[in-house]
């Protein structure tokens, strides 16, 4: 970093570092705007964060109900993958955080380059896009004290609106307060998009380095079974015209048989003698006279 | 889903994948609650699409046909041609 853009970044922190050199002169702790987020307060004596999204505010009161009701319904219906029992609070882990606490503690410590440098990639790690062999290994073997299946700084593969999984890294484990007074957790990835702890997987290819593609084998099996449960309009051909059901299937073979008796009768016209002696033609002839 | 856990409780357990048993045995828990979870989320989807998702309300068309199932394209795009030409 140059000097030109230490010099853009430092009235930023100024009234900080003016805060620190002076010891703490009130308790009060620095109010750091962008860590503050993730200095969440581990105890439950403090409020949690109010949960007000810009679309709840801009609907009509009526509106707001109904999405309610409604949402409150399908949640209760709707059973989580993993029963969250989480021991501790996720939210405080993370190295930003672990850097920011170590300022606080230690007022003498100031924004030098490398710190600086080190906050703004881990905020907005555009360069570092590919995980190492070990960062694979780590989301797949490590599980976390807090209760939740993944942690910041592991790599989780989450369903994007293509439908594609991404391949990305938890930046921040957010608790937002839902309306039954528990909390809902999400892993923030370095994409910014908060992604529900039951909505994403751990990274394919290092479980397929563990465990082999049997599994893999026996997902596609289990969805083709499902599949031929589940899908509509088994009898494929004429399901454009009517509404076809297996019963309507003798219906049909009486119509293919007309059918073919037509063609014949029509193809006979156009044929010579010799073929019409044979088996297949006389075949057509009995069909003919019903078509 | 849950015909997706009883499916894989089935195949997980069956004598003659006692092979892979071993090897899923040898990993700590944690590993395998992720395999599992993995292994359900074609599964929960379905389960979010019947449960969660909002058709009553949304605009369906023919295009969102093709999406779904992928075939019919034809009937799209001549769709789309005469809603073009009746522009």
């Amino acid at each position: 970093m140059s000097s030109s853009s230490q010099d853009t970044a430092a009235p930023v922190f100024q009234r900080e570092l003016d805060r620190l050199s002076a010891g703490h002169q009130d308790d009060t702790p620095p109010v750091i705007p962008y860590a503050q987020p993730i200095l969440l307060p581990s105890s439950s004596s403090n409020p949690p964060p109010t949960a007000t999204t810009a679309a709840t505010r801009e609907d009509t009161p009526s509106q707001r109900k109904l999405k309610k009701d409604e949402g409150s319904s399908r949640k209760k219906s709707l059973k989580p993958l993993v029963d969250i029992n989480v021991t501790s609070d996720p939210t405080s882990s993370g190295s930003t955080a672990l850097i920011m606490n170590e300022i606080n503690n230690n007022p003498q410590k100031r924004f030098d380059e490398g710190t600086l440098i080190k906050l703004i990639f881990e905020e907005f790690p555009a360069e570092v896009k590919l995980p190492s062999l070990e960062n694979i290994d780590d989301a797949i073997l490590r599980m976390p004290k807090s209760g939740l299946l993944f942690e910041t700084g592991q790599w989780i593969e989450r369903l994007g609106n293509d439908m594609i999984w991404h391949l990305e890294p938890i930046r921040r484990v957010v608790r937002i307060p839902r309306e039954d007074g528990q909390f809902a957790y999400f892993y923030k990835t370095s994409a910014g998009i908060l992604v529900d702890v039951n909505k994403c997987r751990a990274p394919e290819e290092g479980m397929k380095r563990h465990f082999g593609l049997r599994p893999w084998v026996w997902q596609q099996w289990a969805n083709l079974r499902l599949e031929s449960f589940a899908r509509f309009q088994k009898v494929g051909f004429f399901f454009f015209l009517f509404i076809v059901t297996p019963s309507h299937l003798p219906l049909f073979r009486v119509l293919t048989f007309f059918l073919l008796g037509f063609l014949f009768v029509r193809a006979r016209r156009t044929t010579n003698a010799t073929l019409r002696k044979s088996a297949l033609w006389k075949v057509g002839d009995f069909c003919g006279t019903f078509g | 889903m849950e015909s997706g856990r009883f499916l894989w409780n089935v195949w997980l357990n069956d004598p003659r994948n006692e092979e892979f048993m071993r090897l899923y045995q040898s990993k700590p828990e944690g590993t395998r609650i992720k395999l599992e979870m993995h292994l359900m989320q074609p599964f929960r989807l379905m389960d979010e699409i019947t449960q969660e998702w909002d058709f009553d309300t949304a605009s369906v068309s023919v295009y969102q046909y093709t999406s779904f199932l992928v075939r019919r394209f034809f009937l799209m795009s001549a769709a789309l041609r005469v809603s073009i030409a009746h522009n």
